[in-house]
């Protein structure tokens, strides 16, 4: 009887040994997981509209605002782009041979960037903040996209001190992979 | 072992869930690795495939729409229903500038689109009269939208705009305007072996575009007013540019607006500038009393326009003497004084002349040549 429940328990060290292999599979498991998720995805991501202007209908209510604001300068108004607009990637996957982005220091503003495919408006690429005077070069995308040629869409979006977006500007660029 | 075989099943199946559908977006500011940004910001040659573009932001895009013309009307003022020109479409604030300081001539195309699902914009008709009546053809919420390019080179962000007189017209098919921007010119500076190169300021080319159109006034706007979930009307821009090619930096472009591709195939409005406020206008304005900055060129009769509408300009004197008839020109048509002469060499000229029914007035700006 003894015996039978014996064979029932599992060994005390083999249980341990079990527990802790199985952690350990499960940390490289999501290691393996967040490189794979990165270079890659499954599902599409649709980005946000591209810069633009707002119509607003002068009412009673507002008008007396917006002929203050018409006489008002605006604060980050322009933003100085200074990039090369022509993208290689040698294959999917790869980082760019060639791809520059520079944060004038003409400007007053971080910034980061998000790029997307025009046709599919999908983001293949959301990139760090970049500080006024400092540069991001052949950066990989987030996205793998097929051997090709794409049109894609730089937005820009100033950031405040405290990294709250004020305003965007959008830049067309060509992509090519493989 | 039978157990802990089916144990390390659970552990490789849970493996290959994880991998197959978990994707992870690295944070905006949280990229590490491939994604260096460098704060050098030097460089040690100059890499013409690098562009450097001024450009506005969304900020400078907002327009207004002014069905029931209140924008004619200000506080505490009285206009007749004839003054209040409704019906129209101004920009939030202004022109706005895009500026090419690159170190070569760039082609700029500027992408226009009207947005907004229960507008419809109203696209050329037969002719211009036709399009603006079409805008009042019914009881819908129609908008003619254009954009007014720049009649002067835009060397800054604080260069004047002055209308060239179209208003290319944006629906919601985009609408692209091609301009051919010249270089920049830069120097290059040597620091401890470290090659730095900068444009010099105010030496790039650039246009700028304004706003404008018309909107029924026959229509409903209340649901674009409405605190929850208006209705939205407004527009999309984006920008491109690329080394122009030398068939584009000579191509002779479109009479009266600098830099823009004669290849331009956008349906255009004739604009009628609004008539001006007392005033000199040559691209760029200046009170009486005072200056205007003229460029010294090496080319023969630069001609500086002095519009003053519907009043006769009299008694032209350039420093104090009467002008010589050579060195001025009055076109009674238009109303307009130019200014004619070799400006090469020329220095400070204070040229004063008089507006027939101001009796005395005379009227003084300063041309200061640089």
């Amino acid at each position: 009887m003894n015996e039978e429940r014996d064979a029932g328990r599992v060994n005390p060290f083999r249980k341990g040994l079990l527990t802790g292999g199985a952690a350990a599979l499960v940390i490289a498991a999501l290691a393996v997981a967040f490189h794979l998720g990165a270079g890659s995805r499954t599902t599409m991501i649709e980005a946000e509209p591209v810069a633009g202007g707002r119509g607003v209908v002068a009412v009673p209510e507002n008008v007396e605002e917006l002929r203050e604001k018409a006489q008002q300068p605006v604060e980050d108004g322009y933003y100085e782009t200074r990039m090369n607009v022509e993208w290689v990637f040698p294959g999917p996957g790869e980082p760019s041979s060639n791809a520059y982005v520079e944060n004038s220091t003409n400007n007053k503003r971080t910034v980061y960037f998000d790029l997307v495919l025009a046709d599919t408006n999908e983001l293949v690429y959301s990139s760090p903040f970049i500080p006024v005077g400092a540069k991001l070069e052949k950066f990989q995308l987030d996205a793998e996209i097929p051997r090709g040629e794409y049109k894609g869409i730089v937005t820009y979006h100033l950031v405040d001190d405290d990294y709250q977006e004020l305003t965007t500007v959008s830049v067309a660029v060509t992509l090519r992979v493989g | 072992m039978k157990k802990m075989r089916k144990q390390l099943t659970w552990i490789m199946a849970l493996m290959l869930i994880f991998a197959l559908n978990t994707s992870v977006f690295a944070a905006v500011g949280e990229d590490e690795g491939e994604d260096t940004v460098t704060g050098d910001g030097t460089t040690e040659y100059i890499d013409l495939e690098i562009y450097s573009v001024v450009l506005p932001t969304g900020k400078l895009l907002d327009f207004t729409l002014d069905p029931q013309g209140l924008l004619a009307i200000g506080l505490n003022e009285k206009a007749t229903l004839d003054e209040l020109k409704g019906g129209t479409i101004v920009p939030a604030n202004g022109a706005v500038k895009a500026i090419n300081n690159s170190a070569v001539d760039i082609a700029l195309s500027i992408e226009l689109t009207g947005t907004g699902e229960d507008v419809t914009f109203i696209e050329y008709g037969d002719d211009a009269e036709t399009t603006i009546a079409n805008v009042e053809a019914d009881d819908g919420n129609n908008v003619l939208l254009y954009a007014a390019p720049s009649a002067v080179n835009i060397v800054s962000t604080e260069t004047q705009y002055s209308a060239a007189g179209k208003g290319y017209i944006i629906t919601d098919d985009p609408s692209t305007l091609q301009f051919v921007l010249k270089a920049a010119e830069y120097e290059i500076e040597n620091n401890d072996g470290v090659y730095t190169a900068d444009a010099i300021d105010n030496t790039g080319s650039g246009t700028a575009i304004q706003l404008g159109g018309y909107v029924n006034t026959k229509a409903d706007w209340n649901d674009y007013v409405k605190e929850l979930e208006p209705s939205e009307v407004g527009i999309s821009v984006v920008f491109s540019y690329r080394k122009a090619t030398d068939d584009e930096s000579k191509d002779t472009g479109v009479t009266g607006i600098p830099g823009l591709l004669s290849s331009t195939d956008v349906p255009a409005l004739t604009l009628t500038p609004p008539a001006p406020e007392r005033g000199f206008i040559n691209g760029e304005s200046a009170t009486n009393g005072g200056t205007l900055t003229v460029t010294k060129s090496s080319n023969l009769n630069y001609d500086i326009d002095f519009n003053f509408a519907e009043k006769t300009i009299t008694d032209v004197r350039s420093n104090g003497s009467t002008l010589n008839a050579t060195f001025y020109e009055i076109n009674t048509t238009t109303n307009k004084l130019k200014i004619k002469g070799s400006w090469s060499s020329a220095g400070d000229k204070t040229i004063t002349f008089k507006l027939d029914d101001d009796g005395d007035t005379t009227y003084t700006v300063l041309l200061r040549f640089v």
